[in-house]
């Protein structure tokens, strides 16, 4: 006996679901406003926390003819979870940025970096970071409102002077934390806000300026 | 000109001409009116001048060029980047600074340490480069 159509499909063996890469385009009502205050400066010194995105580079490196110092910090992160080490992290940070940094910046990009620090770290760092910008200097950051603990990471693409492309993708797992809005203000008390917004995706999208 | 895999070489190297590497430099390569392609197979632990450089291989030192970096998917540099383009691959690792105002700008020993080792750059789509126009 024959049997018309595609063959029937056995029972396969169970194989993972490739991990997904989510984007989602949000518009950003921060990053107009930090291109704004770096162009003030002439050649600009810029520090990047990571990561290391190359269409990020070009945008900067050719909107602003700036320096763009890069330093991923999730790298000491993810050491320092793994190897149980996590009160030693808010001195590695502050070590990592002094030593990154050999004289103050105009402006700082955070992008995804608090959501992955514990208060005490993130308030380590968010000090640091105070501390290295220069007077009138900004510092951009994006804040997740979600605690979770899963084993991606979102990445935050340039994609225009007023957009950001935030790409979800796979990474090594890490507890992910959330902070409210006044923790936030509190941990840059040196700074003022110039901008806080809620994007599509969740993130608190927050410029902060240096007087 | 090509540098094949089983050379190394220790101390000044430089030239008029377009150079590919893929074998082991250590010291400095001078080649600031060409092109320089440092292949997937090579190790240079250098200064590099020059006009353009590719990189496809492994890199440690800071790298100056006159007219364009471009680090491709599979390279990997730990330096300071110093030129008036620049572009980052998906897939390249890269620690360092990045200097766009013109080629030049860093010191023989450079101005940003990288501290630690290269991590992973991302691009928004799987195309092969990003160009900083």
């Amino acid at each position: 006996m024959f049997r018309w159509g595609a063959r029937e499909r056995t029972a396969d063996v169970e194989t993972p679901a490739p991990r997904r890469i989510v984007e989602t385009l949000s518009a950003s009502r921060a990053l107009p406003k930090l291109l704004n205050a770096l162009t003030a400066h002439e050649s600009p010194r810029l520090l990047d926390l990571g990561p290391v995105v190359g269409a990020n580079v070009s945008f900067f490196g050719e909107r602003l003819s700036c320096k763009l110092m890069i330093e991923d910090l999730r790298v000491d992160i993810v050491k320092a979870v793994q190897e149980k080490r996590l009160e030693e992290l808010p001195a590695i940070l502050s070590d990592r940025i002094r030593s990154t940094v050999p004289e103050p910046v105009h402006g700082v990009l955070c992008w995804d970096i608090f959501d992955v620090l514990d208060r005490a770290s993130a308030r380590a760092l968010a000090e640091s970071l105070c501390g290295i910008l220069r007077p009138q200097g900004v510092l951009h950051g994006l804040f997740s409102t979600k605690a979770s603990n899963d084993d991606s990471r979102t990445k935050f693409i340039v994609e225009s002077e007023s957009a950001l492309r935030c790409r979800r993708e796979p990474a090594e797992p890490l507890p992910r934390y959330a902070l409210q809005t006044g923790e936030i203000n509190k941990m840059f008390a040196g700074l003022s806000t110039v901008e806080s917004v809620l994007l599509v995706t969740h993130a608190r999208e927050v410029l902060f300026k240096k007087a | 000109m090509n540098i094949g895999k089983s050379v190394v070489i220790k101390g000044e190297l430089s030239g008029s001409e377009d150079l590919t590497i893929e074998g082991q430099v250590e010291g400095k390569i001078e080649l600031r009116q060409n092109l320089l392609t440092i292949g997937p197979n090579a190790k240079i632990k250098a200064q590099v001048f020059a006009k353009t450089v590719v990189v496809e291989g492994h890199v440690q030192g800071n790298i100056t060029a006159g007219e364009r970096i471009d680090i491709r998917d599979k390279g990997v540099v730990e330096g300071n980047l110093a030129a008036p383009r620049v572009s980052i691959a998906d897939g390249a690792q890269f620690r360092g600074a990045v200097d766009m105002q013109g080629a030049g700008k860093f010191n023989e020993a450079g101005d940003a340490k990288p501290s630690a080792a290269p991590t992973p750059v991302t691009h928004p789509s799987s195309g092969p480069t990003a160009v900083a126009r």
